[in-house]
């Protein structure tokens, strides 16, 4: 087993005629953070989104944990999808679930486990993010950071090898931010292999083992993250990081 | 108006009553399973949807009565003879299947990308997609016109008079051909549609207000 | 929440019953004349005349679209003898009554019975026709007598005498009730049921074009008159009408009529005298 845990070679990607992937070859380390950095529209939801399926794409190699991936086998996807937690920007809990009821659903019916284990990591997970107190509550009692946390456990407590975080604080008012950045550095310390799209540049700097700066659909800069951004080595990264002057 | 005519009509309008109800709930029951079953294979685009299409085109577009004609007086031509309580269920879950059909994939439709794509990243299977994510939300959204359906449904059993049905319109022409007492037949008639679909309204209204309260989000 | 359903229920049920009753009160109170009067028929060059339209030998529409029948033969008299053109208004048995006093029809030739029960609510000018209610079925399982179908399928027309015959003296059969002619045929040839009663004189008619069927029980009940109907308290168009009836009686109209609309349809089980009235 390498310290790779997705390798990407020469992959392209077309919605009809517009291209939104071109040529990419990244790999993501293993129990580190990689953030994945880019101007709005240049293909970074799209980019993680193929590595658990949402989306196919048109030609390239993908490989996942060491298994290569045939974009157009939704089966090879299911096998390990539960594998691969992720956390989108829009609230996505299941508003006719209650807040326990949406962290169990995964656990009980897709990895079959055992009710009881499944609660107690449950309340564990809870009260890690602040939550205690909250697993009888239906999401639309909720303020927006609380179902962001209540939607990182759901993705946690599938025990992934991997998590995609999709521009999680982008949707949340200014106050809430903080909370669920404060989680998301946690996690980052917990050895959690993560692949993290974000706006936030002063966590992303925090935070970042990695970064894949994305302009275009094209990789511009494959780099560590440090060295990202104190000597960025493109003129298009160096904009790109004057224009968020953080 | 005479009350002696409407109190002997009383047991023939209660008979008609309660067969009217028994064939329009069963009726119903199987047109929202029939519902169902065709607008997630509509949603799902499973293999022969477009056949389901024509069959939805069709149902829709012709009226119950042809559809009955077709059942009781045309089926037996081809040595399929179906009795006529039979034929009336038959064709109320023919026309209903499609209105059902209509209102549940409008409801699933309804259900955001984000949901469905959140029940994929959890792991759920197609099947456990449906049952825990879709068909739940769906449902909220169909609800008003699976309302409307249902009591478009039950008006719709009048027309089984024309396959000697004795149901609560037949009851009543039955009755007025008889006695020619027109006014206090089709008061009865009136009254016995209202016994059952003014209470049947008020109630989907107040389940689906109560659905919706304890429900919806986001 | 039940207080609100409750109290909206009687509410419409009391809007119902109020709708009901005033209709019922102002609809009794007018006994002078009922109706458009033979003045007023004639000046309006139009007459209309409530017939049936599936009603072979009687009232019937041919395959070209022409109005055929006994009835129709009538109809056609009554328009010419008027000096009017004649409007068809084309009814199914049970709504010959309502035709009449809702105003849509100046008179019925629709094969009319005259019973006890119709004539409270209508008026009939005099008979131009017998008949009584007779019964078919397959000759394989031939009823011959009533009794024979008791707990048995039996087809009836809505609003006939038969129907009548069937609710009020025989209870025994379990009825089929069908609201046309097409439909209780139909019905018939489908096997839904073991016999069909109506006037006798359409089975005969029927059963000579399906030789499977035969006419067992050919009376039953009281011999019964066909005459026109008028609506209740017309007397302008009932005394016209009685003299028109009285008239073709006496000068052999009805035995042509029936030589050229009813002979070519029905077997050798009748004869022109057993149909016609002749004085």
């Amino acid at each position: 087993m390498t310290d790779e845990i997705i390798q990407v070679r020469h992959l392209n990607k077309k919605f009809g005629d517009k291209v939104v992937l071109t040529d990419i070859n990244l790999t993501i380390p293993k129990n580190k953070v990689t953030v994945v950095l880019g101007p709005s529209g240049s293909g970074k939801s799209t980019l993680i989104r193929t590595f658990n399926g949402l989306e196919s794409f048109d030609s390239g190699d993908l490989e996942i944990f060491g298994q290569k991936i045939d974009p157009h086998d939704k089966k090879a996807f299911a096998v390990i999808k539960h594998e691969i937690g992720m956390v989108f920007q829009s609230y996505d809990l299941f508003p006719n679930r209650t807040v326990m009821q949406n962290i169990t659903l995964g656990p009980l019916k897709v990895q079959k486990r055992n009710e009881k284990e499944v609660l107690g990591q449950a309340r564990q997970l809870l009260a890690e993010v602040g939550l205690e107190k909250f697993e009888n509550y239906y999401p639309r009692q909720l303020s927006g950071g609380q179902k962001q946390r209540v939607a990182i456990v759901r993705a946690l407590i599938l025990n992934p090898k991997l998590m995609l975080f999709d521009e999680v604080t982008a949707s949340l008012d200014p106050e809430m931010v903080r909370g669920v950045l404060e989680i998301l550095k946690q996690l980052a310390e917990q050895d959690l292999t993560m692949v993290v799209v974000t706006h936030e540049m002063n966590f992303a700097k925090q935070v970042a083992d990695k970064v894949i700066f994305l302009d275009s659909g094209e990789i511009v800069e494959e780099q560590a993250g440090q060295k990202f951004f104190q000597e960025p080595q493109t003129k298009r990264a160096r904009v790109f990081l004057e224009s968020m002057s953080f | 108006m005479s009350w002696i005519y409407i109190q002997q009509a009383i047991p023939a309008f209660i008979n008609g009553f309660f067969l009217t109800l028994k064939l329009a709930t069963i009726g119903i029951i199987g047109a929202l399973l029939l519902g169902i079953v065709v607008a997630f294979w509509l949603y799902y685009q499973v293999i022969g949807h477009h056949v389901l299409r024509l069959y939805i085109a069709v149902s829709r577009n012709t009226p119950l009565l042809i559809q009955l004609f077709f059942i009781y007086y045309g089926l037996p031509g081809i040595g399929l003879k179906i009795p006529a309580e039979q034929t009336a269920i038959l064709g109320l879950i023919f026309l209903g299947g499609s209105y059902m059909a209509d209102a549940f994939l409008g409801g699933l439709e309804a259900v955001p990308k984000i949901q469905v794509e959140s029940g994929q990243v959890v792991g759920l299977s197609t099947w456990q997609l449906a049952r825990y994510v879709i068909f739940p939300q769906g449902i909220l959204y169909s609800l008003p016109a699976i309302g409307a359906n249902i009591i478009f449904l039950i008006k719709e059993t009048s027309i089984f008079t024309v396959i000697a049905i004795p149901e609560i319109t037949n009851t009543a022409l039955d009755l007025i051909g008889q006695n020619y007492r027109s006014n206090e037949y089709l008061l009865m008639m009136v009254v016995s549609y209202a016994i059952i679909l003014i209470p049947l309204s008020l109630g989907l209204s107040w389940f689906e207000r109560r659905l919706r309260r304890v429900n919806f989000s986001n | 929440m039940k207080k609100k359903i409750i109290w909206s229920l009687v509410a419409v049920l009391v809007i119902i019953v109020g709708i009901f009753s005033v209709h019922a009160l102002t609809s009794k109170d007018s006994s002078s004349q009922n109706g458009r009067t033979i003045q007023q028929i004639k000046k309006s060059g139009e007459i209309k005349i409530a017939v049936f339209g599936d009603l072979k030998p009687y009232g019937w529409v041919d395959q070209n679209g022409n109005r055929q029948g006994y009835d129709i033969a009538l109809a056609k008299k009554i328009g010419q003898d008027l000096g009017v053109k004649v409007k068809y208004v084309q009814v199914n048995a049970n709504a010959r009554v309502d035709a009449l006093n809702s105003g849509k029809a100046d008179i019925a030739l629709a094969n009319f019975t005259v019973t006890p029960e119709r004539k409270q609510v209508i008026d009939f000018a005099k008979p131009y026709m017998k008949v009584s209610i007779g019964v078919a079925s397959k000759k394989a399982s031939l009823i011959t007598n009533v009794n024979q179908l008791n707990g048995k399928n039996l087809i009836v027309n809505k609003g006939t005498t038969a129907e009548t015959y069937f609710t009020q003296t025989y209870k025994n059969a379990k009825l089929l009730k069908f609201d046309s002619k097409t439909q209780q045929f139909a019905a018939l040839s489908d096997g839904r049921a073991d016999a069909i009663t109506d006037d006798n004189s359409y089975l005969f008619a029927w059963v000579k074009d399906h030789p499977d069927y035969q006419v067992g029980i050919k009376q039953l009940g009281d011999q019964a008159y066909i005459a026109p109907g008028v609506q209740k308290g017309n007397k302008s168009v009932l005394n016209w009408t009685n003299d028109e009836i009285k008239k073709l009686n006496n000068n052999g109209f009805f035995t042509g009529d029936y030589q050229q609309n009813l002979a070519p349809f029905f077997g050798d089980d009748v004869k022109a005298s057993d149909i016609t009235i002749n004085k």
